[in-house]
């Protein structure tokens, strides 16, 4: 077995280069929360060579361009969580970092990571599909542009091993009147993996639905946006019957990607609740 | 057996140390294995249980989940860096004890360490923000009301010293 080494650059060139050259060998480490477990289980049998990206300067950015928000992949979550602009802006995602895995997992685990490691029950993504986030990685080839909607799509492939995710960017809501949902259903509120997120925003205007998003999490293999929905709701009021139909058309579609499983006598129906209760809350109007 | 050792040079307990660790060494063998800082614990080894917090550069982290070559440069709080005015006990150490907030011990210094953390930054704490910052370390005692009374009654008695 080749010898582990470990790299700490603190240029995004030197670490790109690196990747070039390690590629399948390397295992890229920010906070660790995902790598430490898998490294204690089965070591790093073949991917020996530790890069570790804390140190590259520019990549824990936080900043808007006229009309987005650029989130670095090496924040953390609880700077994701506590970010002023972040709240401010994106307040569904300050939400969803709050709710992943401890203190102490929050003070490590990055957003970047989230994205990467990309578990079923990632608590940023379902948040971060319906803002439709727009991801940027860079290689020594070159750089490419890719759609949160699409990065999941391809999932199954995973990244290039040459390749960093670099930034994070999404529109910023063009108006006051967004509204956001977010659910996270677990075992227990601290310290546990979601059995099931959702993530909701949308905009009325008098009483009606003009746009709503909706996200759901550890239901199927990777966070999904449920678009359809979507559609059957635009201009309607969200009375308890619109919600009901609309949470059943979700269902139904859930049924569809993944086939019945055994986990739905249980899942199902409490999805169906939740999304009802995600849509009933605009009764409120849209508050932030 | 991995070979390349890396010399990294950090804070532990507010004096520089020069330690040699191996790539896929974690902080929390270092600290108790090269250190010999037994204090820090280990529990589920997998981020869970919090059992092993130290403080870097302040913050609550799982120890387990840290590379040790990641630490350098670094600033390392262990629990027995947690001291109060000369001799005497730390506040917090001091309420622990009177509170009653320890029993088998294990989950003590990270529930220290996370109390220690939190008053640092936020010195007047809610009973929420005390539950909240405890959040990550779990007491199988589960002596968890003693160990909010604990961090309370510290803050009691440093505000009346403020005062």
């Amino acid at each position: 077995m080749p010898e582990s080494a470990f790299y700490q650059p603190t240029s995004l060139d030197e670490a790109l280069v690196l990747l070039e050259k390690h590629g399948q060998e390397s295992t890229v480490v920010a906070g660790g929360t995902d790598v430490m477990p898998v490294l204690r289980e089965k070591g790093l049998a073949g991917h020996p060579v530790i890069i570790d990206i804390t140190r590259i300067s520019g990549l824990s950015q936080v900043y808007c361009e006229p009309s987005r928000l650029h989130i670095g992949p090496l924040n953390t979550h609880t700077q994701i969580a506590t970010h002023p602009m972040i709240l401010s802006i994106a307040p569904i995602l300050s939400t969803a970092s709050a709710s992943v895995g401890s203190p102490q997992i929050r003070n490590r685990g990055t957003i970047g990571g989230n994205l990467i490691t990309l578990a079923a029950c990632a608590d940023t993504v379902s948040a971060l599909l319906i803002l439709e986030a727009q991801l940027e990685f860079a290689s020594i080839q070159g750089n490419r542009s890719i759609s949160i909607t699409d990065y999941l799509n391809t999932a199954g492939q995973r990244i290039d091993p040459t390749e960093l995710l670099v930034d994070i960017h999404f529109p910023i809501p063009s108006s006051d009147d967004w509204g956001y949902f977010f659910h996270k259903l677990a075992r227990r509120h601290a310290a546990a993996k979601s059995r099931m997120s959702i993530a909701r925003m949308a905009r009325l205007s008098h009483g009606k639905i003009v746009e709503c998003r909706l996200a759901v999490g550890a239901v199927t293999p990777w966070p999904r946006r449920f678009d359809a929905v979507g559609k059957f709701l635009e201009g309607k009021v969200p009375t308890e019957q619109v919600c009901q139909q609309a949470a059943k058309i979700l269902t139904d579609e859930v049924r569809l990607i993944t086939g019945e499983r055994r986990s739905f006598l249980y899942k199902l129906p409490v999805l169906e609740e939740l999304i009802q209760r995600s849509l009933l809350d605009l009764q409120k109007g849209c508050t932030r | 057996m991995d070979g390349n050792t890396i010399s990294i040079a950090c804070e532990v307990n507010g004096v520089m140390r020069r330690i040699e660790v191996e790539p896929t060494e974690r902080l929390v063998d270092v600290l108790r294995d090269k250190l010999f800082l037994t204090g820090t614990k280990e529990g589920c080894g997998i981020g869970e249980c919090g059992a092993c917090t130290v403080l870097l550069d302040d913050m609550p982290v799982n120890s387990c989940m840290v590379l040790a070559a990641q630490a350098g440069g670094r600033r390392i709080l262990t629990i027995e860096g947690i001291k109060g005015e000369g001799t005497a006990l730390h506040p917090l150490q001091q309420a622990f004890i009177d509170a009653g907030a320890v029993q088998c011990g294990y989950c003590t210094p990270a529930m220290v360490l996370c109390g220690y953390a939190l008053l640092k930054s936020n010195p007047h704490p809610t009973e929420d923000d005390i539950r909240l910052a405890i959040s990550g370390t779990l007491c199988r005692c589960t002596g968890y009301v003693q160990i909010i009374e604990a961090i309370n009654l510290a803050v009691a008695r440093m505000e009346h010293k403020e005062n």
